[in-house]
């Protein structure tokens, strides 16, 4: 792959990607980093690129991999689990809120549902991902996508409510 | 329903922030970097694995030619058919002269019999790819 088609790839998924990494991991620094390797892993799978139909969700899958490897690094013997504190704080410095309160308030009740539904409604409303591509992302059918979106928005009504 | 639909309307009014700047030059250039030392063959090992492997083919093709020219004087040195093997009729005849210059009073009808019977064998052996064997048993004889 030649320099030119990572900068295009980067111009088209570079930024949703950090900013998906960023709110993954909770940390800026490690979202960086990780962002490079998803970079040198997309260079070494180019030859694959072109046969890939969807490449948005060939790249943030392979972005999601990496993420859970690298939390797996950080965290040995964990599955990728973000904590609730650190996720608000790098929701709210990666996604500015309409005000400042319902911004603080959507951060609180996403860092209270399991991580599984977060990452779709992620995907789904902060990237604009269809479910396919979710589904695709996270290798799980695409029934089992639109459920864990529909109890996690269900989640956040209770949580924004107070009634959970 | 309609406070589902709420949610999800509060939630897509967040804008994503800018990223660092500078951060697709970093990536670049880092990816880059990672790739290159990442790389099996650094330009060094690159030469010392190309000048192996024209090492490799050299000796192999001499090793090849010094083969074939031992092949050839020891066939040459042994009288093994080769690519200067007398034809069946000639073998039969040097042979079929070299024992009757031992048999003088041999008639002329037995001379030829003897002759013909060489050169039947000869045949044979030409056939069946043993004409070597006799002259190997004749070397081991001695």
């Amino acid at each position: 792959m030649k320099l030119l088609d990572i900068s295009q790839l980067f111009d088209q998924f570079g930024q949703a990607m950090y900013r998906y990494l960023t709110v993954k991991l909770g940390s800026p620094d490690d979202a960086e980093d990780a962002l490079q390797e998803v970079f040198c892993r997309l260079v070494k799978h180019s030859f694959r690129l072109r046969l890939v139909r969807d490449l948005r969700a060939f790249a943030f899958r392979i972005a999601r991999n990496e993420a859970n490897r690298f939390l797996q690094r950080k965290i040995p013997g964990k599955q990728a689990a973000q904590p609730g504190a650190d996720f608000a704080e790098s929701l709210r410095r990666t996604y500015s809120g309409p005000d400042g309160l319902s911004e603080q308030a959507a951060a609180a009740a996403l860092a209270q549902i399991p991580g599984e539904q977060r990452e779709v409604i992620i995907l789904k409303i902060f990237e604009g991902l269809s479910f396919r591509e979710i589904a695709a992302v996270s290798g799980q059918s695409i029934n089992t996508v639109a459920s864990r979106y529909r109890y996690g928005i269900e989640k956040i009504r209770g949580l924004m409510e107070g009634g959970e | 329903m309609k406070h589902e639909r709420d949610v999800e309307e509060l939630l897509k009014r967040f804008s994503p922030r800018p990223a660092p700047l500078g951060l697709k030059e970093l990536t670049i250039q880092a990816a880059g970097q990672k790739i290159r030392e990442s790389r099996l063959l650094t330009p060094g090992w690159r030469w010392i694995f190309a000048t192996s492997l024209v090492l490799l083919a050299f000796s192999a093709l001499a090793d090849w030619q010094i083969s074939a020219l031992e092949q050839n004087r020891l066939s040459a040195l042994l009288d093994l058919p080769g690519e200067k093997a007398l034809s069946p009729e000639k073998q039969a005849d040097k042979e079929a002269a070299e024992l009757l210059a031992n048999l003088p009073d041999l008639d002329a009808a037995s001379k030829k019999l003897l002759r013909r019977a060489f050169l039947d064998e000869e045949r044979a052996a030409t056939q069946s790819g043993q004409s070597a064997r006799r002259f190997t048993e004749g070397i081991h004889e001695y």
